[in-house]
């Protein structure tokens, strides 16, 4: 009886190998596909975009080509299929890096063609998502031979880079997919522009709900980021009027330096940040927003005198006003755009009790909520001096 | 009950051999028959008949002429009765016997049978030659660093090395015979008080219970007597290095020792036992340590990198970083294989490499692993046989594979590693861990002498994970390994071992 069982055993797993074996799963091999490395979006007219890929395939005799392919379709999936039509080998979206959105279409939404990446298990949660200032298959159609890489590794090690630098926010789809079903904050992305036969990053776009609804230049970015993330060894640059300065400046002895500008700029790195954004007033919708920094003074464009705690104290100062002011004027700028990148609503929602807020309840709020802005900025160290 | 030893008892009923010299002959002749190497020599006295009998190519003949038939000579004076002789036979082993039986079994065994004619009993006395060659460096096991002296084919000089490697009274080394027919000298050694008893049992009960005609050397016998010999992997250790065996037995291990057997047995050893050399331990802790986990991280590399460079071409190309995308996929575009064929192909060609080498003689086998692999390894890839990379990868896995100290455990890892790839090649990474699942089960059932194959990882013996996995400063070493369940527990007094003396202290 025993033995039965046992021969029983082995039949079985032997029975279900081979039926397992013959459900054959999809074999994908490297070689045979056309891995689409960049997508970029257009709307072509109503109820239909028009999309185009940067694809990267293995030739046996040439070296790797990237093709580039165009198609109208109203969804992904089609879309895909259309230009699967085109090339020769099997469109694959498993090394995606970079989705370009053009701006036109970024106005009036692109959640549902994000979602189409959401739910393809190959698209990895860390590709890249832009805008791209006019269309977007421009970029992806621009010249190889100028870039002199993939387009699609370009623009991920373009964004990437920037990232790392501190320059930039992350724009992965992840953090769009958090920040979008986040009823109390909003995604940002970054603009794409071609600048003579070179992409360059040119701002971000700011949403609300999946709506592109304001644009941020480059350098309104750092305190963007000051407000929602740490710096590690961000840098500044801050203009201020020269006669401010006038005290502290250092003539040399009678000669005048750094008299190329009319203004006075200063410019701090190594720049550690950490913000705390704190619902004071929970009736008056009254936040009070405390930046704290500790730097190093590397530049400036007249000689001053650094050697002396009260200049410090009084550059600090400087500064310190210099960036309340500007933080106030982006949370003003914010508001009246009505787009929260910041996650104020989040701070709110977390203070107050009961039902969880839509998000078209806590953009009402937003209109009317204050703010206090406190910047406490150290410079701990200003370079070498012989 | 007792049917079949009884028996068995009776087919061997004593009996003794004529008293008539002529008919001993016969009797022998018959009985031994070894043709003309069987010599009889016969001294006469005064009507008196004395025989030597022997076998002429198993006995040290100038021993025989200076020791036995010169004294027996120059003594003129004495009887030659058996009391007689042995008093003027200056050595040690000498038997009075008059069984045939015992007569041809001493014989055989190289002793010279003096009988005097109408005795009642005769003499055996030892004259055997025993073909010893030198000591020697290790061979399978080559070390850099620590003792190289190996063990030799005979059983008493190896007892010897190991008698002078560790003087302990409470060395025992128990005699046996194994194989009913050859009935080799075997031993088995082991520390009393700090082995287990019970595994001192274990071993000598399988090794009674064997009933073979002829075992040829040690790593056979380990295949008799381990528990499970369907697997590939060898639940005991066989080694030639005298002081593997004595820090073994310090450890609370038993070893098996046979004559004709350059190599000692011994266990239970777990499966981490196979990954140490003694170079770890006489290195200092912390090059130990590198050397053992490099030779883990070694294993794990030679088991996975392959299957997982199949999986992904074949199933997962997502996971490969944009880098390294361009150069996998240039170097695949040329290969007209799927990445299974492709990797089993150029394993195959690795292995025909290793077999070939091993199979010359050292200065042919040189000459093999340069057109192997130089010549190979480039035209392939030039042919567009294989992809570069991969080439790359499998050398990785192949070196990984060979810095297991142990042979038996190296050639195993070889071998698993062909499933894991083909079930990596049907389902991609799922496939792999089915396989590797699969391994570390089995793995787990497994037992050494009774006692787990995973011991220090499962059943979790966190202490002794510095005998095998890691390697800590030796004054953390005060104990045994806890799963030898040694009776002497301690090496040596914890407390003392923290203190460091000056010398006016």
């Amino acid at each position: 009886m025993q033995k039965r069982s046992k021969w029983l055993k082995i039949a079985i797993v032997i029975s279900s190998f081979c039926i397992l074996t013959s459900c054959g799963v999809e074999t994908k091999q490297l070689e045979r596909l056309g891995l689409i490395t960049a997508i970029g979006f257009d709307l072509k007219k109503e109820n239909e975009i028009n999309g185009t890929v940067a694809v990267s395939k293995f030739d046996p005799m040439a070296k790797v080509m990237t093709n580039v392919i165009s198609a109208n379709a109203n969804t992904l999936q089609t879309l895909r299929a259309e230009e699967n039509l085109a090339i020769d080998q099997r469109l694959e979206m498993g090394q995606l890096r970079c989705v370009i959105y053009s701006k036109e279409l970024a106005e009036k939404g692109i959640i549902q063609l994000v979602n189409a990446l959401n739910r393809d298990p190959t698209v990895g949660n860390m590709v890249y998502l832009t805008i791209a200032e006019e269309d977007a298959s421009s970029i992806i159609k621009m010249d190889e031979k100028k870039i002199k890489v993939n387009i699609g590794t370009y623009l991920y090690n373009l964004i990437r880079q920037n990232v790392e630098r501190e320059l930039l926010i992350s724009p992965t789809l992840h953090e769009f997919n958090h920040k979008f079903f986040d009823n109390g904050q909003d995604p940002v992305l970054p603009i794409l522009q071609v600048k003579k036969d070179k992409v360059a990053i040119s701002g971000v776009a700011l949403f609300n709900d999946d709506k592109l609804a304001a644009r941020l230049s480059n350098d309104k970015l750092f305190y963007l980021k000051l407000l929602t993330d740490e710096y590690r060894t961000g840098s500044k640059e801050l203009e201020f009027d020269r006669e401010e300065f006038s005290n502290i400046i250092n003539t040399q002895g009678g000669k005048s330096f750094g008299e190329v500008y009319n203004k006075l700029f200063l410019s701090i790195d190594t720049l550690r940040s950490n913000t705390k954004i704190k619902l004071v007033d929970k009736k008056n919708i009254r936040f009070k927003v405390e930046v704290k920094m500790d730097s190093r003074l590397l530049e400036t464009t007249n000689y001053l005198e650094l050697g002396k705690t009260a200049n410090m104290k009084f550059i600090e100062k400087k500064v310190n006003q210099e960036m309340e002011k500007q933080i106030k004027k982006l949370l003003l700028f914010f508001q009246e755009k009505k787009v929260d990148p910041v996650g104020i609503g989040n701070e709110y929602m977390a203070h107050v009790r009961g039902k969880p807020m839509t998000q078209k309840e806590w953009k009402e709020l937003y209109k009317n909520a204050k703010f206090d802005v406190q910047v406490k900025n150290t410079i701990a160290r200003t370079g070498t001096m012989d | 009950m007792f049917k079949w030893l009884s028996g068995k008892k009776a087919e061997e009923t004593p009996k003794v051999h004529s008293l008539d010299l002529e008919e001993l002959k016969e009797q022998l002749k018959t009985e031994l028959n070894v043709g003309a190497d069987l010599v009889f020599r016969t001294l006469k006295r005064d009507g008196e008949k004395l025989i030597f009998c022997l076998i002429d190519s198993l006995i040290d003949s100038t021993k025989l002429d200076e020791v036995v038939i010169k004294s027996i000579m120059n003594h003129k004076e004495i009887e030659w009765t058996c009391e007689g002789i042995s008093k003027v036979l200056p050595m040690a082993s000498i038997h009075a016997v008059n069984q045939l039986g015992e007569v041809v079994q001493g014989i055989n065994q190289g002793k010279v049978y003096i009988y005097s004619e109408g005795q009642p009993y005769g003499i055996l006395a030892d004259v055997s030659k025993n073909l010893v060659r030198g000591l020697e460096k290790a061979e399978t096991e080559s070390l850099v660093y620590g003792p190289k002296i190996s063990f030799t084919e005979s059983l008493q000089s190896n007892i010897n090395i190991l008698r002078n490697n560790i003087k302990d009274e409470d060395l025992c080394t128990e005699d046996l015979t194994v194989g009913r027919r050859s009935k080799t000298k075997a031993k088995i050694v082991y520390i009393r008080g700090i082995a287990d008893e019970q595994i001192v049992n274990t071993f000598k009960q399988r090794l009674n219970e064997l009933e073979l005609d002829y075992i040829p050397g040690t790593t056979v016998l380990g295949q008799y007597i381990e528990s499970n010999s369907w697997t590939v992997f060898p639940q005991l250790m066989t080694t030639e290095l005298p002081d593997r065996i004595s820090i073994a037995l310090y450890r609370g291990k038993v070893a098996v020792l046979m004559d004709r057997s350059p190599d000692a047995l011994y266990g239970p050893t777990s499966f981490f036992a196979f990954f140490e050399s003694t170079e770890d331990v006489y290195m200092r802790w912390n090059m130990g340590l590198f050397l053992r986990l490099l030779r883990l991280v070694a294993t794990f590399i030679s088991v996975l990198l392959t299957p997982a460079y199949v999986a992904v071409l074949t199933y997962h190309y997502e996971v490969i970083p944009s880098p390294l995308l361009l150069s996998l996929g240039e170097s695949r575009a040329r290969v007209p294989f799927p990445p299974v064929f492709e990797t089993l192909l150029l394993e195959f060609v690795i292995e025909l490499l290793r077999e070939a080498g091993a199979r010359l003689p050292t200065k042919v086998g040189q000459t093999i692993g340069i057109v192997g692999g130089i010549i190979i390894g480039q035209a392939a890839v030039q042919a567009g046989f294989t992809s570069n990379i991969l080439i790359i990868i499998l050398c990785l896995s192949a070196l990984g594979s060979f810095t297991t100290p142990s042979y038996l455990m190296g050639t195993a890892i070889r071998l698993i590693r062909f499933p894991i790839i083909l079930m990596a090649g049907l389902w991609g990474g799922i496939g792999i861990m089915i396989a590797f699942c699969f391994f570390i089960i089995h793995l787990l059932r497994l037992e050494t002498i009774g006692g787990p194959y995973l011991t220090p990882i499962y059943p979790a013996r966190i202490k002794d994970i510095g005998y095998s996995f890691f390697k800590l400063p030796p004054q953390y070493f005060s104990f045994r390994p806890i799963t030898n369940r040694t009776k002497d527990k301690e090496r040596f007094p914890k407390k003392k071992a923290k203190q460091k003396k000056d010398v006016d202290e």
